[in-house]
């Protein structure tokens, strides 16, 4: 059955093989983390605020041999990452960075960066403006069209019910159980 | 008398519709489990490996698992249509009816057809979203829970074909609706987020405990037997360790087949899956062992229901919160919330099970 079923994936998976390389960067700043230089690099440039996109961290020599943590201070104040330690990129082993990553409020965020590799442990920081997000249907508008099956199975449900109303029928207060 | 055995037998018996109707069920019965497998696939593979095109393996299967259930609903309402026209209905006619221009069919039919024509219509919404704010894998936004919800238009359109062959009091319409409503509570998690968008203490629990409560004395009060929760909570348990060990195996092996290698920081338990709550079968096992001390010792039916709702709901609540990790964040209202809400949704159950039982079509 496991190999039925392994035979099958790698059959379709055939069909939808689609490896993936690292995206094209749009924009690339360079940060400055004591005797560390890394480039940050964004996926979409400028960075609309809700608009999901992929960020990238590439230290210079690789990143073999070192970590690194983000924070990520919101306009508002708020944490958006709090010494979270970057993961390797999906797509890219190399380098590290994430995959399809959103900032849902608009205005400056403060990136700060800790690096600890061979020559110690240093922070650097840089700011990133995120613009506002881009235009779509009004927030309720996109929520009702998203609830509109939920608005068809209510109309039937309630239709049905009001054709047998349940709770005046007799059987329905007896033990049938 | 040569007329009566020249008669075409088939199309005059009652059991013939019913067995029609539970054998168009298990097309639909797969559909649905297929498209529960397929969501909490596609939910591990976005959070674990995650390259975000539209043609992926996940992708596929939920949109087979769509297809499966809207080309069966398809099938059966044109059929239905058919036999009509010629004057030899397969349903009776009270269990027909009539969509504009042509077609009879009966309701629960129709509804899932129209939960998969939703379903491609939220997948072209979704795009335009995607299109607009990029790729994103949150259950919460308005394409993602459209999605959900046609999803659940095609769910409730499988319990209602099941729920009304059960007036007939077979077998096979007693196990296709507990089957129906097990699959339909594994997706109750994915609209239960909604309810993190609202300041509810507790919410995602409660929406949990409270559709739970109304699903399991919904299917006990259409059958008329005792068991019904039981089974539906077995058939709960039974999908979700299914999903519990398909998924992270098949996310494996695909991400390996395409060269793809698994995030450094992957879910620890499937996504999803993991917010099935294990403990629900324990409860509808006790609900049914009350239901049958109810009917023995006769106590009225109203006030047993309500009672049993509110325990149901407060047993259900607490492991949910347990499970989620956050035990300690369990509210004190909570502990009057769930009975008060498991009472009335065990009560909305009850009745809902005599809408299918008698109304359903």
């Amino acid at each position: 059955m496991k190999y039925l079923l392994t035979s099958l994936l790698i059959l379709l998976t055939l069909t939808f093989a689609q490896q993936e390389k690292r995206p094209e960067l749009a924009h690339t700043e360079t940060v400055q983390i004591g005797p560390y230089s890394m480039k940050v690099g964004f996926s979409r440039w400028p960075v609309l605020a809700q608009q999901s996109l992929d960020v990238l961290f590439m230290p210079e020599g690789g990143i073999k041999g070192k970590t690194a943590t983000l924070t990520v201070i919101d306009p508002a104040g708020d944490f958006w990452a709090e010494g979270y330690i970057i993961p390797r990129f999906p797509r890219d082993r190399s380098i590290w960075g994430f995959d399809i990553t959103a900032f849902d409020i608009e205005g400056q965020h403060k990136f700060k960066l800790e690096l600890d590799g061979p020559e110690g442990k240093a922070t650097g920081e840089i700011d990133v403006v995120m613009l506002p997000p881009p235009p779509f249907l009004p927030t309720l508008v996109s929520w009702v069209i998203g609830l509109s099956p939920l608005i068809i199975i209510l109309v039937t449900v309630l239709t049905a019910w009001f054709r047998v109303r349940p709770g005046k029928r007799e059987n329905t207060w007896v033990w049938q159980v | 008398m040569a007329s009566i055995i020249t008669q075409p037998v088939l199309s005059t018996q009652p059991f013939n519709h019913t067995r029609f109707r539970l054998l168009a069920g298990i097309p639909l019965i797969l559909g649905i489990a297929l498209s529960f497998l397929g969501v909490a696939f596609d939910a591990q593979w976005h959070t674990d490996v995650g390259p975000d095109t539209f043609f992926t393996l996940p992708h596929a299967i939920w949109y087979s698992a769509i297809a499966t259930a809207g080309l069966t609903s398809l099938f059966v309402v044109l059929y239905s249509t058919w036999s009509y026209q010629r004057g030899q209905s397969i349903f009776p006619k009270e269990q027909l009816t009539f969509i504009w221009p042509v077609f009879r069919a009966p309701m629960s039919f129709v509804i899932t057809g129209i939960g998969s024509a939703m379903f491609l219509f939220m997948g072209v919404y979704d795009l335009t979203w995607h299109g607009t704010f990029g790729f994103d894998v949150t259950p919460i936004s308005p394409p993602h829970q459209g999605l959900f919800f046609a999803v659940l238009l095609n769910m409730i359109g499988t319990v209602a074909v099941f729920g009304s062959a059960s007036t007939k009091r077979s077998n096979g319409a007693f196990i296709g609706l507990c089957i129906a409503t097990a699959i339909t509570l594994c997706y109750v998690p994915l609209f239960a987020y909604l309810s993190m968008l609202f300041p509810v203490p507790n919410g995602f629990s409660m929406t949990i405990a409270g559709f739970y409560t109304l699903a399991f004395l919904m299917v006990s009060s259409a059958t008329g037997r005792v068991g019904a929760a039981t089974l539906t909570g077995l058939f709960l348990l039974f999908i979700r360790y299914l999903a519990w060990f398909i998924t992270p195996w098949a996310t494996k092996v695909y991400s390996a087949s395409i060269g793809l290698s698994i995030r450094d920081d992957p879910s620890q338990f499937p996504p999803f899956t993991e917010d099935i709550p294990i403990y629900a079968f324990a409860v509808a096992l006790l609900l049914d062992a009350l239901l049958l001390l109810c009917k023995r010792r006769n106590f009225p039916v109203r006030l047993s229901v309500i009672a049993m709702g509110a325990l149901t709901a407060l047993l259900l609540v607490l492991p949910v919160q347990f499970i989620w990790g956050n035990w300690h964040n369990l509210a004190v209202s909570t502990w009057f919330a769930a009975p008060v809400l498991g009472a009335l949704l065990g009560f909305t159950g009850w009745k809902l099970g005599a809408v299918l039982r008698e109304g359903a079509r």
